[in-house]
């Protein structure tokens, strides 16, 4: 073998050498690209379908929910790009970082299909898939939040009440409140006992309130008990904390709880912010207490005064008119609501309620004119908000103070009118139980007793279990029994049984379903 | 004869022929946009991704910031082709140009010998070149924004300044080694010796030349402007995939006034009394 030959062969034995590894490496770069071009895929998804959706806001026309649905349909589609295999921890039980990116995304693009079906009016389609992925994503408490929030939503979306409730308080005991960041904005986490007591009020049911501000009060204590928080949480947690005691008239605690608070603030200077709410609440208890109310509602405006900017200037404002407006200085009481509103009109649920309290300000001060105009104004400036729900009934209550019998069929009809309009607006809002109930006692008022039995219904069959309904069916077995319409009490009766059992009026309705069955 | 005659005649005189030596860098340069507005597919990943991680980093393999910083990668790739292809392409076509000018003619050996030169000098001339332009514009992006704010105030009147100057000098620096391949093929001499005589050439003619490589290089500057600074109002207001069809044609146009520039000085030269065997 020459020289030459030999020097060929080696080198060949050097190819034969470098071509596995180089083979393997070419594979495992290849397999590295393709989940690269995967998650790409993706990405190019979402943002063609996220330009699609801003391009459907920005159209005149509006977006139906056929609409919403197909652009819902293009994340979705986005998103079946991978397969779910390619979030699933290996073995190790670990998410690698390529893997961690990719449920990132997905998960985005699962909140923002979630977000245009219940758009839509289907929830249903979205809380399927934020179970799923939830599910698939446990470990991941950044995504594992976001689907919990999605799932609630649309069970409250389903009329599901209680069970978007369960979500929440898991949520609660599954995600420890985190501190927070430089906006100063608070973990989502901590406003739950809120959403959850407002929720039990705008369903009307005013014991289940109570229960949830009295598990408010042991969720934020536990917290505090457990020690360990950022200064910064641990304001936050104890202004919640003061809030919950003021709801149950806990004066004494919620003193200590502000005096607490108060210590903070002068200990960490990064929490002087917190001076204009713990001012706030110092005054509200003030006012709360009785005793003079000109230095309460001094104490109230001062705040607004010297804090404009800061949240607790409106409802500071409001509770100082509020006060002027019990103690007969309508006129003082007025010029508050107005400023309010000239001041704040952002604000919009203290801009609502200011608005309403204007119109009976004026009522009471003679100008039924002005009152009239303003209550009729608040529907239509404020849908959706609570006082847009007291507005109709306030103006046929004023007629019926003054006996003018006519005007409270013409009031009372066009509240039964309002009602129906913001009902069809958003029939899936939980605020559609107050507006039915409303819409039932105007048709009562009006005697039409078969529109009000029909609401009555429709409140059975969409708020099951809400005490408003309860409260309808009593009223509904009164009108029933006054018109002779033995079926239909009967049959309320029955429902009433049925659906609330432990009612203090179950057991005479038990008696009387049992003496009118006989 | 004029510069603007030469430029005329270097208009009126394309052939494929003569363009083919600058083909392959176009066809680079096409080639790696075709890779990066396919980062979906694995292959596009692993060529057009590996490159603009390289570059940027992690973010360059995201949609849509891969397609918005792609007139940043796309000009590395630019600059690295023009500086491996070009020294190649160049020396061939000053050569091509050469060979149709009268007296311009040259043996098969000789061509040869002198392109063997021409190939090393016009690469060193490019490296040179764009390490200075390169060094320029950190200076410009450093300092120039700042003092400009005070006097422009408008962010986008800013960095439209800054661009133009930007590309004024960059340009003036290209134009000075613009005649290093075509100083290569005057006659057999050493790689200092060409580099030499291709920098004095390019200062000598330099008012001749860099006008008119401006001019040519026009309707390209265009779309490298619409490309840099408009690259965020492409990505927002119309589809993302716009700005690498913007650098497609940003390709061909540059690819284009490459030829007729080094066309263009080759007939300067020749002109002057040069490029004569």
């Amino acid at each position: 073998m020459t020289l030459l030959q030999r020097r060929n062969l080696r080198r060949l034995g050097w190819l034969r050498a470098a071509a596995p590894i180089a083979l393997v490496l070419a594979a495992v770069g290849c397999d590295a690209a393709a989940r690269q071009a995967d998650v790409y895929r993706v990405q190019q998804g979402i943002w063609k379908a996220i330009r699609d959706v801003r391009t459907a806001r920005l159209d005149t026309a509006g977006a139906d929910s056929t609409k919403l649905l197909g652009l819902r349909q293009q994340f979705i589609d986005a998103i079946e790009q991978v397969s779910p295999s390619a979030w699933t921890p290996g073995e190790g039980g670990a998410r690698t970082q390529e893997q961690r990116r990719l449920l990132a995304i997905v998960s985005q693009a699962e909140i923002q299909a979630a977000t245009l079906a219940m758009e839509a009016g289907r929830p249903d389609l979205a809380l399927e898939r934020c179970r799923a992925l939830g599910r698939a994503a446990e470990g991941d408490t950044s995504v594992t939040r976001r689907m919990d929030i999605l799932v609630s939503g649309s069970l409250k979306q389903m009329g599901r009440y209680d069970e978007s409730i369960d979500v929440m308080k898991a949520m609660m005991v599954r995600y420890p409140p985190r501190a927070p960041d430089s906006t100063g904005v608070e973990d989502f986490v901590l406003g739950l006992p809120n959403v959850i007591i407002d929720l039990r009020r705008t369903l009307g049911d005013q014991e289940g309130a109570r229960r949830e501000l009295a598990d408010a009060e042991r969720y934020y204590n536990g917290l505090i008990l457990a020690g360990g928080l950022d200064p910064r949480l641990e304001a936050q947690v104890r202004s919640h904390l003061v809030q919950t005691y003021l709801e149950q008239n806990k004066t004494a605690a919620a003193n200590a709880g502000l005096d607490s608070l108060e210590t903070l603030a002068i200990a960490y200077p990064e929490l002087k912010q917190l001076t204009p709410e713990v001012r706030y609440r110092r005054a509200k208890l003030q006012a709360s207490q009785g005793g003079d109310p000109a230095q309460a509602i001094a104490a109230l405006e001062r705040v607004a005064f010297d804090f404009p900017m800061s949240p607790a200037a409106v409802p500071a404002l409001l509770d100082a008119a509020l006060l002027k407006e019990r103690s007969n200085r309508l006129p003082e009481a007025l010029e508050a609501y107005q400023a309010i509103l000239s001041r704040y009109p952002a604000r919009r649920d203290y801009a609502a309620t200011a608005l309403l309290r204007q119109g009976m300000v004026e009522e009471r001060l003679g100008n039924w004119a002005a009152s009239k105009r303003t209550l009729e104004s608040v529907p239509g400036l404020y849908p959706r908000t609570a006082a847009a729900a007291q507005a109709p009934i306030t103006i046929a209550e004023h007629y019926a103070r003054v006996g003018d019998r006519q005007g409270i069929q013409a009031a009372l009809r066009r509240a039964v009118d309002a009602y129906t309009e913001m009902i069809e607006a958003d029939s899936l809002a939980p605020s559609v139980v107050q507006l039915r109930w409303n819409k039932f006692r105007a048709l009562a008022g009006l005697e039409e007793a078969d529109a009000a039995f029909g609401v009555i219904e429709s409140m059975v069959a969409n708020h099951p279990t809400s005490p408003l309904t309860g409260q309808a069916l009593l009223e509904g077995i009164k009108i029933a029994d006054r018109k002779g319409l033995t079926s239909v009490s009967r049959g309320f009766l029955a429902r009433f049984v049925q659906d609330f059992p432990n009612s203090p009026k179950a057991d005479e309705a038990r008696r009387r379903l049992r003496s009118v069955s006989k | 004869m004029r510069p603007w005659q030469c430029m005329m005649d270097a208009l009126r005189s394309f052939t494929w022929r003569s363009y083919v030596p600058l083909l392959p860098i176009l066809i680079a340069q096409l080639l790696y946009l075709v890779l990066a507005l396919n980062l979906g597919q694995a292959w596009g990943m692993a060529t057009a991704g590996a490159i603009g991680r390289w570059a940027v980093g992690p973010s360059a393999i995201n949609y849509p910031a891969s397609l918005e910083i792609l007139p940043l990668t796309s000009s590395y790739v630019e600059t690295w082709t023009f500086l491996i292809g070009g020294a190649f392409a160049l020396p061939l076509l000053a050569a091509a140009v050469r060979m149709t000018l009268p007296g311009g003619e040259m043996a098969a050996e000789e061509r040869s010998a002198r392109l063997r030169v021409a190939y090393p000098a016009t690469f060193l001339a490019l490296g040179a070149a764009f390490a200075v332009t390169l060094g320029w514009q950190d200076i410009v992006v450093r300092f120039l924004p700042r003092t400009l704010a005070s006097f422009l105030g408008q962010p986008f009147q800013v960095s439209l300044v800054t661009w133009t100057i930007s590309v004024l000098v960059g340009y003036a620096i290209i134009t000075a080694v613009v005649y290093v391949p075509i100083a290569a093929l005057d006659r057999r001499a050493g790689l200092g010796g060409t580099l030499r005589t291709g920098l004095q050439l390019g200062l000598r003619y330099f008012w001749k030349t860099y006008p008119l490589f401006l001019l040519l290089s026009l309707p390209a500057l265009a779309l490298q402007l619409v490309a840099q600074l408009g690259g965020s109002l492409l990505l927002v207001r119309t589809r993302p995939e716009n700005a690498a069809y913007v650098l497609f044609a940003y390709a061909v146009l540059s690819s284009v006034a490459t030829y007729f520039a080094w066309n263009m000085a080759t007939r300067i030269h020749h002109a002057a009394g040069g490029n004569r065997s």
